[in-house]
Order: structure tokens, then C-alpha cells, then sequence
């Protein structure tokens, strides 16, 4: 592969807009050159030291500059007066000179008086703003939120509380609202009054527009009066997560208000493992994504939180991983994924250890937004052997996460056969041997699971208790018996009842263990004769396998 | 309601003469227009200048807006020209930009980020506005190839071409800054 090629196509990866095919040709080609995954590494780097950039604040001057701009003008009408930036210098200043409180900059432009209604706005800013800001904090103090005058926070609020006051001096105080419920003024005296509202990070969350809209959600406020909301809130690295930009933009969202609201995640926020995942950049990164938005929504996702395994799978580094993927994001938007979501032996699955370090790879979650395995997420047999140890061990492997990205792997997850296949203890009890996690790794074996006839062998008792078999099982190791795969006359056995049977027998799986007789079926007449129906009857017979075995 | 249907609310109340409206439209967006005006001048007080101007032209050219088209794409477009156009008109300048560039105006010296992320800065300055504004959208402010190209109205596939350029420059002058990610 050019090396544009490859780093376009890692690129690609990265961003979750790689297709199916490129993905699958580059997984291969990484799988087989050690510097493309180095370079690989290097990429994926870059990419999360550029997402750690910090956003910035914009300066606190900036918006009384804008407010003043724009108060010299009408809507739809250039102004006369236009506003222009200062002069500027000609050189740039040594450090702390050139900013903007020496910048020579008019702190008022010429004509401009503050108009009456600019000014009450102003003010009427101030006080919702402060208002909404001391009932979110009795709310959050007390668990009372029938104050006779609520907050109504709707068109009236508009801008309650401006970006630009995030950083202001001025205290929210008691004399700023006129309170008649005794418990609220009897804990606007108290020392966690004074506490939480000089807690710059509850400020800055009290002060976001998105907050203030939110409030305006019966749903959310009822969650804000939930005690396991308030402990939350009491969480100094929660208030951080809450007053993060990514979690303002969330409050504004539908989805994630509905999500605060539901009684399962609001009861999740009780768990320390809850606030720690969403104390995590990677979380709130993903709630800027509309998919994982409204995955959070989703009834099944919230209830899967009221499971202290999946909520404590969810705070793990792993997870966090998958959280700022594209491709794990999308996924969970997919209809089959929340439903699964909502099944016992799938939360099971997300709260496994070997489960959750394969959700730290990036090919598991490339392949959780493949179409093929939501499809089989939605198979009741797919999600129970999801919840089997064995199941869980193999999907940790690198050999079947590589299977995973493949084409022939996928299509074979979505057959019901396969999916037959996967309800076997037999199949799972294989899954978590080597020598069939190694076959998967040959794509011989992998295209002889896209092959009908081969996935029909699969969901046989007598081919899976076959495939459990010590023999069998280094059979698939042999290189002779994987070549055979590809062979269409011995795919056909394999779907042969009267093939499998024999398979069954211990005298054909040591048979199996011969190198003569796995290098035989590398040859094309030795399998052709095997499609012959007289001749696989012939290997149903007991004598017969006893022949083959003493081979 | 979405958000760009408050937004267009917002613009259809502020025509009609709820100076208010306009209010919030400044609250939602002044963080990520100041944020993409600064990345791509590299100076708090341009990144200012620009955004100032931007929402005065917006205000001023709000009977223009179609409303068939989302409000944030169009300010945005409006806030890149102008910084993009700056940065031009200062170019002599912007050899000493890089080296003296304030530490005062710094984003990762004032969070107190680390080394790494401080050089990365550097060697973002380093490259052309243009390839600064793909990096800056599609890794800082996480925006998909399809909306990029809605915000600096170029196609998709030139977003795509543009910000492979880009990431191999900043690996180019990172490389030769000894720096491995």
C-alpha cells in the first residue's frame, strides 16, 4: 500500500468515515506490517493530543463590546456610527502589554447612549438570572422545587444570564430574589448557601444559557429535586462535569433532558461510578454527538444504568475509549444496539472485563457499527452468547477482533445459522479455544464461514460437538485442514449429516489428528471423493472411521 | 424546537423588533465564533476585533438571511472571512507572530496545559490559515466533513483533501520540532 494510501485510510479510520471495504483492507493490512501500526499509534495521537486543545473562554470584555456594537445599530440597517476596532499597534508588545485593557480602544463609541430598553434588559438579566441560580441551589440544597414564584423560564428569560457574565464579580446574593418559602430563606443563611454560590463551577453552570432553557423543562426540574441528583451535584469533580461546555450544549438537547429526567439515570447519579463517567472528557466529548445524545434517551440505555455492573463497565478506562469514538457513537444510535441495551445477558456482556477491553480496541468498535453484528445484536442467541464467558474471552482476542473487521466474518454473523451456532455451549466452549481464535485469524476459515454450507455444519450438534473437540480444534490449526476450507466439495461435507456424524465419533477426530490424513484433503481428489455421497455414508460408519484412525 | 429553528425564531423576533432576540443568538454562539476567530489570527485582541465585527455585520444584515439556511453556518462563514482576511492584511507580521506570541494570550499557558499541548499551538500557527481553520473545525471544535464544508462552503471532498494537507504540514513542522505526539 503507498503510504498516502495508508495514511488516507488511517485518517479515515480516525474520523469513523472509513467503508466497509477500505476498513477491512486496511485492518489486513495492518494486521501484517508492524510500522503501519506504529504509524497508526502516531496518527491516533496527534488526533487526541488536537481533541485535549482546551476551548477558550472568551474574554470577559468581549461581550460588553459586542452589546455596546450592536446597541449603535438597528437590525437590518447599516449603522451611520459604524463600530471599528481601535487602532492598533504597530508592533507586538512583550507579554501582559497588549491586551485589551491598554488596547486604545473607546470604552463607549461615539453616539452611543444606552438605550432604555437595553438597559432593562440588562437588569431583568440579572435578576432571573440570579433567581434561577437560587432555586436551582434550593432545589439542589433542599429538594424543593414548589416555590410559589418557579422560575418561568421561557421567551421572558431570553439571554437571562449572559456568557460574558460567566467570570463577573458580582455575587448572586439573597437580596437578589424575593423568596417566600421559609425553608428556602432559611437556607439561603446557611454556610453551603454561601458555598455553592461562590463555587465558580456551580456559577458557571447557573449562568449557561443552556441551563436556564432547561430549567424551563418541568422533566429536569423534577430530576433537579431528586435526592440522588443533589448528592450528585454535591460531587465537586460532577459540578465541574456539569458546567463543562460540552454538558451546556447537552442541557439545550431534548434527548439529554429527557435522559436527566428518567427516573433509572437520575437514581444512576447515586453511583460513584455514574458520576465518574460523567466526570470524563471522553463522555462529555460524545454528548456533543446527536447519536449518543439520544442513545442516552433511550429507555433501555437508562435502565441498563440502574445495573451497578454496567454502570461501573462505564467508567472504565476502556469504555471511556469507546465513548470518544465515532464509530462506538454510532452505534449506539442504531435501533438493535439500544435494544439490546435493554436485554440482561448484554449488560452482562458490557460489564465483563474481557468485554470491556475489547471495547478498548478499535476494531470491536468498528465492528459494533457494522450493520451485520447490530443485526445479530438483535438475535436473542447473538446476545446470550455475548453474556458467555467464553463468548467474552474470544472477543478479547486480537485474532477475533481481526475476524471481526472482515467481510466474511460479518456476513456470517448476520446468518441465522451462525446465529444458531452462537446459542451452542459446544460453539462457545470452541469460541474460547486457541486453535479456533487462531483459525479465525486465517481467511481460509473466515471465508468458509460466509460459505452457507459451512455455517449450516456450524449450527449441527454433531459439527459443534465436533468443534469442542481437542482434535478438531488442532485440526483447524493445521494449515492442510484450513486450505481444505476453501475447498467447495469439502464445505459440503462438512454439511453433511452423515460427514458430521462421523466427525462426532472419536474414532474420526483422531483421525483428524493425523497430519497424513489433514495433508490429504489438501488434496483436490481425496475432497472430491469426500462430496460423494457413497463415501461420506461410508464415513458414518463406525468401521470406517476406525480404518481412517489407524491410518 | 432544534436549535436552528430557535435560531431562525430568534432572527424572524429580532426583525420584527425584539432587540432581545438578538441577545441570545451573541449568548449561543460568541464562545465558538471567538474560539474559531482566534485559532485562526492566533491574537486574543484580533480574535476579539473579529467577532465584534461579525455579529455587528450579522445584525446589520439580518434582512439578507435566508432562513431556509441554518443561522450558525452563516455567522460563522461571516466570522472565518473576517479573520481569514485579517490574517491576510497582517501577513508581514506574522513571522514574529509565532515566536512572540504572548504568553498572557496563550490558551494552554492560562489552563495550564502541558508542554506538548503548547507546542501544538506553535505548530499550528505555522500553518497557513486555511489549514489552521480544517484542523481547528474538525479536531477542536469536533465538526464532521459535512459540516465543515457547510461552514466554509467548499465540498466535502476539498474538506477532505484540505485537512490531509493539513495534518501532514503539522506533522511535518512537529517532526521538526523533535515532537512526537
Amino acid at each position: 500500500m503507498r503510504p498516502e494510501r495508508l495514511e488516507a485510510l488511517l485518517w479515515e479510520q480516525i474520523d469513523g468515515v472509513i467503508d466497509d471495504v477500505n476498513c477491512a483492507e486496511l485492518e489486513t493490512y495492518l494486521t501484517n506490517h508492524h510500522e503501519a501500526r506504529k504509524f497508526k499509534e502516531e496518527l491516533e495521537l496527534l488526533a487526541g493530543r488536537l481533541a485535549d486543545l482546551v476551548e477558550m473562554e472568551p474574554p470577559d470584555e468581549l461581550r460588553p463590546r459586542i452589546d455596546r456594537a450592536l446597541a449603535a445599530v438597528e437590525p437590518g440597517k447599516t449603522s451611520s456610527s459604524k463600530i471599528r476596532p481601535g487602532p492598533r499597534p504597530t508592533f507586538r508588545p512583550p507579554t501582559g502589554i497588549c491586551n485589551s485593557d491598554t488596547n486604545e480602544r473607546p470604552t463607549e463609541q461615539p453616539g452611543f447612549v444606552p438605550s432604555k430598553g437595553v438597559s432593562m434588559a440588562s437588569n431583568k438579566k440579572g435578576t432571573i438570572g440570579a433567581f434561577v441560580a437560587v432555586a436551582i441551589i434550593g432545589v439542589v440544597a433542599i429538594g424543593y422545587f414548589s416555590l410559589n414564584k418557579a422560575p418561568t423560564v421561557g421567551e421572558d428569560a431570553v439571554g437571562a444570564v449572559g456568557a460574558a457574565d460567566r467570570y463577573r464579580s458580582e455575587q448572586i446574593t439573597a437580596e437578589d430574589v424575593q423568596i417566600e418559602q421559609v425553608e428556602l430563606q432559611a437556607f439561603l443563611q446557611t454556610d453551603e448557601f454561601d458555598q455553592l454560590i461562590n463555587d465558580p463551577e456551580t456559577r458557571k453552570l447557573l449562568a449557561s444559557e443552556a441551563m436556564q432553557n432547561a430549567m424551563a423543562n418541568d422533566a429536569v426540574r423534577m430530576a433537579l429535586a431528586n435526592d440522588a441528583v443533589r448528592n450528585a451535584m454535591a460531587n465537586d469533580a460532577v459540578r465541574m462535569a456539569l458546567a463543562n461546555d460540552s454538558f451546556h450544549q447537552a442541557w439545550a438537547n431534548d434527548a439529554f433532558q429527557s435522559a436527566m429526567a428518567n427516573d433509572a439515570f437520575v437514581n444512576a447519579l447515586g453511583q460513584e461510578a455514574t458520576r465518574s463517567t460523567i466526570s470524563n472528557r471522553a463522555f462529555q466529548d460524545a454528548l456533543a454527538n446527536d447519536a449518543f445524545r439520544e442513545a442516552l434517551a433511550n429507555d433501555a440505555f437508562q435502565k441498563a444504568w440502574a445495573n451497578d455492573a454496567f454502570s461501573e463497565a462505564m467508567a472504565s478506562d476502556a469504555v471511556h475509549k469507546a465513548w470518544a469514538d465515532d464509530a462506538f457513537q454510532n452505534a449506539m444510535a442504531n435501533d438493535a444496539f439500544q435494544k439490546a441495551l435493554s436485554d440482561k445477558a448484554f449488560q452482562n456482556a458490557m460489564a465483563n472485563d474481557a468485554f470491556v477491553k475489547a471495547l478498548g480496541q478499535q476494531s470491536t468498535r468498528s465492528t459494533m457499527s457494522d450493520k451485520a453484528f447490530q443485526d445479530a445484536l438483535a438475535n436473542d442467541a447473538f446476545q446470550n452468547a455475548l453474556a458467555s464467558d467464553a463468548f467474552q474471552n474470544a472477543l478479547a482476542s486480537d485474532a477475533f477482533q481481526n475476524a471481526f473487521s472482515n467481510d466474511a466474518f460479518q456476513n456470517a454473523l448476520a446468518s441465522d445459522a451462525f446465529q444458531n451456532a452462537l446459542a451452542s455451549d459446544a460453539f462457545h466452549a470452541a469460541m474460547a479455544n486457541d486453535a479456533f481464535q487462531n483459525a479465525m485469524a486465517n481467511s481460509a476459515f473466515r471465508e468458509a464461514m460466509a460459505n452457507d454450507a459451512f455455517r449450516s455444519a456450524l449450527a449441527n450438534d454433531g459439527f459443534q460437538n465436533a468443534l469442542a473437540s481437542d482434535a478438531f480444534q488442532n485440526a483447524m490449526a493445521n494449515d492442510a485442514f484450513q486450505d481444505a476450507l476453501a475447498n467447495d466439495a469439502f464445505r459440503e461435507a462438512l454439511a453433511n449429516d452423515a460427514f458430521q456424524n462421523a466427525m462426532a465419533s472419536d474414532a474420526f477426530a483422531n483421525a483428524m489428528a493425523n497430519d497424513a490424513f489433514m495433508n490429504a484433503w489438501a488434496n483436490d481428489a481425496f475432497a472430491n471423493a469426500m462430496a460423494q455421497s457413497s463415501v461420506r455414508n461410508a464415513l458414518a460408519n463406525g468401521a470406517m472411521a476406525e480404518a481412517i484412525a489407524q491410518r | 424546537m432544534t436549535r436552528d429553528e430557535r435560531d431562525t425564531m430568534l432572527v424572524q423576533a429580532c426583525l420584527h423588533g425584539d432587540r432581545s432576540a438578538f441577545d441570545e443568538l451573541v449568548d449561543r454562539y460568541q464562545g465558538a465564533l471567538y474560539n474559531a476567530a482566534y485559532r485562526i489570527t492566533g491574537s486574543v485582541d484580533d480574535a476579539m476585533d473579529v467577532t465584534q465585527s461579525a455579529f455587528l455585520a450579522a445584525f446589520e444584515k439580518l434582512h439578507t438571511f435566508d432562513p431556509s439556511r441554518r443561522f450558525f453556518s452563516w455567522i460563522y462563514r461571516i466570522t472565518c472571512n473576517r479573520a481569514l482576511k485579517l490574517v491576510e492584511k497582517r501577513r508581514p507580521l506574522a513571522a514574529i507572530d509565532a515566536e512572540a506570541h504572548s504568553t498572557e494570550s496563550n490558551p494552554e499557558s492560562v489552563y495550564g496545559a502541558t508542554e506538548s499541548g503548547e507546542l501544538l499551538e506553535r505548530a499550528l500557527r505555522e500553518l497557513g490559515p486555511e489549514h489552521r481553520m480544517a484542523i481547528v473545525l474538525k479536531h477542536i471544535l469536533g465538526f464532521s466533513y459535512h459540516e465543515i464544508s457547510e461552514l466554509i462552503g467548499i465540498p466535502e471532498k476539498t474538506v477532505k483533501s484540505r485537512l490531509f494537507t493539513a495534518r501532514q504540514r503539522l506533522r511535518v513542522v512537529l517532526h521538526e520540532r523533535g515532537f512526537t505526539p
